[in-house]
């Protein structure tokens, strides 16, 4: 995989900052992106992780320009998005495709299926004729599981089940083939039973259409599952990144340790760790001086108020922003399969 | 003996000429101090459960076969009268949504206090504060934090005083619907772990119903596995991930990401849990089970009983009839 040095990053984000005005009253804004650096390299699964509050959706929706970019550089590929003009905010725009958590929401329930996967062609004035339409719109069907697509295209919403209708999601998405596929919690509403398919079917698509998937999840074991690599959110800054063994297997930062602890594991047997973490996450508005972490950290110096920990490395590929990085022995939350080494 | 014996027990909705049989049978018992875990997926028939065993169920639902015993009564064909000198005091109940159904502009003490007075009308109103004092400091609000709004608190905070409100009636049962499925997995750990203390402290009780198979293993004794509005499979939570019987208990757990099976080593359940209004005949797994067989589709299983405490519905074991 992409380990930064031999492979170039495919989007470069750069001091990235989106701040929302909360009201007139209230001076401050809400810094929901507040400086974050983040190499998305072609062809990878990267999960953003966060708990509510992290800024992991805004951080995505920045990248494809669908929230206002307040300083700071997106670029994919040459494109700086930031910079774009309007006129070809469109064309961008088609090159990252999103899916969201709710498929009950997403559509209007007078569409048939085959209008809801057309439309994206539609607006974006991609097909000739309606032979051209129907053939695309049946291939997306096809490769999202939903077969016979002539069945299921004339089908309407409230007639399939929710996994059916986060694929009918997907495949109004790579419809467009995308070179970025965004999925923001796309399987937290669906029955577990469900949910590792429609996983595998994201894992499946990014690899046919050579896309580079960017995973937005509060559920470490949901991105344990499917990420090459993981960067974790904590009140708009990202605290550590690495591979997914890196970071589900040997934590470095106090935030992220918390945040594996807390998995509850489908074990009995597994005796429940210990929770250093005090509090919750908090009010954005109000961010803590220093490190954000520090007021709730089990491991917090006096220092820890008054330096701003940057993301420095732990290992290959492997970053945390802490400042006790060296001097913390973090033991592994839980014992995981495979033969992945620090 | 136990504290809730579930048996027979059967309810049905009635929506557009049709009736929906959201429970189908099921029978299980809660032990005074244990906590069960009632697991399933959506359609599954665990809420229509919940709001049976608490009596409320919506109009066009009813208990129509079957019994709920609880404390040593009969609370099926209880009125609403009678329902609430059982409800929020013998039997406490939270919600997923509990910490939002704090009334905003009531200081979260005065909303503690206030069942307590209903419960015990002789109480005086500063006995009543003093007792609604000592509960949120048992679920661990803060002292300086009592007579804030619920604005003021975090969602964490919030479901903390669902729970003291819950445990205002001194109740036997805690009757626990979703109650962390909406919070941040840190604070899901804390609230876990406070009903874990909770539990010690109060020798409570507890139904805890869910989907989160993870948050079952951590917390509950016993798993009750729900599919389709049937019981399938019942047993400790060792018994049940250990070695489950149910080829829909076995998908189940398969599905779920498991740090130490491997990454990508979870699949799903093909096909999608069928529908309540016509659902299939025999057992009603069977269009989605591996290990099908004729009978399958025409005879719906007898329970067999298996070491232990365990208990399963599936033709591949025969069916002796004994559980259940």
């Amino acid at each position: 995989m992409a380990d930064g040095k031999s492979v170039s990053a495919f989007v470069t984000v750069r001091d990235l900052h989106v701040h929302f005005k909360r009201s007139r009253r209230v001076g401050d804004a809400v810094r929901a992106v507040d400086g974050v650096d983040l190499d998305i390299f072609p062809g990878e699964t990267l999960c953003i992780v966060g708990e509510s509050g992290s800024g992991k959706t805004t951080l995505v929706r920045a990248i494809g320009h669908l929230a206002p970019i307040t300083s700071g550089s997106v670029r994919i590929g040459d494109v700086d998005v930031a910079q774009l003009p309007r006129s070809e905010l469109r064309a961008m725009r088609r090159r990252v495709q999103y899916v969201f958590q709710d498929p009950f929401e997403s559509f209007d329930r007078r569409q048939s299926i085959f209008s809801i996967v057309a439309q994206p062609l539609r607006v974006h004035k991609l097909v000739g004729s309606r032979a051209e339409l129907e053939a695309r719109v049946h291939e997306a069907l096809e490769e999202c599981g939903l077969e016979p697509a002539e069945e299921f295209a004339r089908l309407y919403p409230h007639q399939l089940s929710g996994g059916q209708r986060q694929r009918v999601s997907i495949a109004a998405a790579i419809v467009l083939r995308p070179e970025i596929l965004v999925a923001d919690e796309p399987v937290s509403m669906l029955d577990v039973s469900v949910r590792s398919d429609i996983l595998s079917l994201f894992v499946r698509l990014k690899e046919s259409h050579r896309m580079t998937l960017l995973f937005v999840t509060h559920d470490l074991s949901v991105a344990w599952e499917i990420a090459d690599r993981i960067a974790v959110m904590y009140l708009g800054k990202v605290v550590e990144e690495g591979s997914a063994d890196q970071v589900i297997g040997r934590p470095a930062n106090p935030y992220t340790h918390a945040l594996v602890t807390a998995i509850p594991v489908p074990d009995p047997h597994d005796v429940a760790p210990e929770l250093g973490v005090r509090g919750d996450i908090g009010d954005i508005v109000g961010v803590p001086a220093g490190c954000r972490f520090h007021p709730r950290c089990p491991y917090v110096e006096d220092r820890c108020s008054e330096v701003i920990p940057p993301l420095t490395g732990v290992g290959e590929g492997h970053r945390s922003a802490c400042i006790r990085n060296d001097e913390l022995d973090l033991q592994p939350p839980h014992s995981l399969a495979g033969d992945f080494t620090t | 003996m136990a504290l809730l014996t579930i048996s027979d027990l059967t309810v049905e909705y009635r929506r557009a000429g049709r009736v929906i049989r959201a429970a189908d049978q099921v029978s299980f018992d809660i032990e005074p101090g244990s906590v069960v875990g009632l697991v399933g997926e959506s359609g599954s028939g665990k809420s229509t459960l919940a709001l049976a065993m608490m009596g409320l169920l919506p109009r066009n639902g009813a208990v129509t076969g079957g019994s709920i015993r609880f404390d040593g009564n009969e609370m099926t064909g209880l009125g609403e009268t009678e329902w609430r000198s059982v409800r929020g005091r013998r039997m406490g109940m939270v919600f997923q949504g509990a910490m939002n159904s704090l009334n905003p502009v009531r200081r979260v003490l005065d909303q503690v206090a206030e069942p307590i007075r209903t419960h015990e009308p002789d109480i005086s109103k500063a006995d009543a504060g003093e007792r609604a004092r000592e509960l949120l400091s048992l679920v661990g609000i803060p002292a300086d934090r009592h007579r804030a709004y619920p604005y003021e608190y975090s969602g964490g905070m919030r479901q903390r005083a669902g729970i003291a409100m819950a445990l205002s009636g001194r109740p036997a049962l805690l009757i626990a619907d979703e109650p962390v499925t909406a919070l941040d997995v840190i604070v899901q750990a804390r609230i876990l772990r406070l009903l874990e203390n909770l539990r010690e402290v109060l020798d409570l009780t507890i139904l805890f119903i869910t989907h989160d198979l993870g948050v079952v293993a951590r917390l509950c004794d016993r798993v009750v596995v729900l599919y389709a509005a049937r019981a399938v499979e019942e047993g400790t939570v060792e018994e049940i991930y250990d070695h489950p019987k149910h080829p829909y208990t076995r998908a189940l757990l398969e599905s779920v990401p498991n740090f130490a099976r491997g990454r990508g080593k979870s699949h799903g359940i093909p096909g999608t849990p069928p529908s309540l209004v016509n659902p299939p005949a025999g057992c009603r797994f069977h269009p989605r089970c591996p290990d099908a067989m004729e009978i399958c589709s025409t005879h719906a299983p007898a329970w067999s009983r298996f070491a232990g405490t365990q208990v399963a519905t599936c033709h591949l074991y025969g069916g002796d009839d004994a559980g259940g």
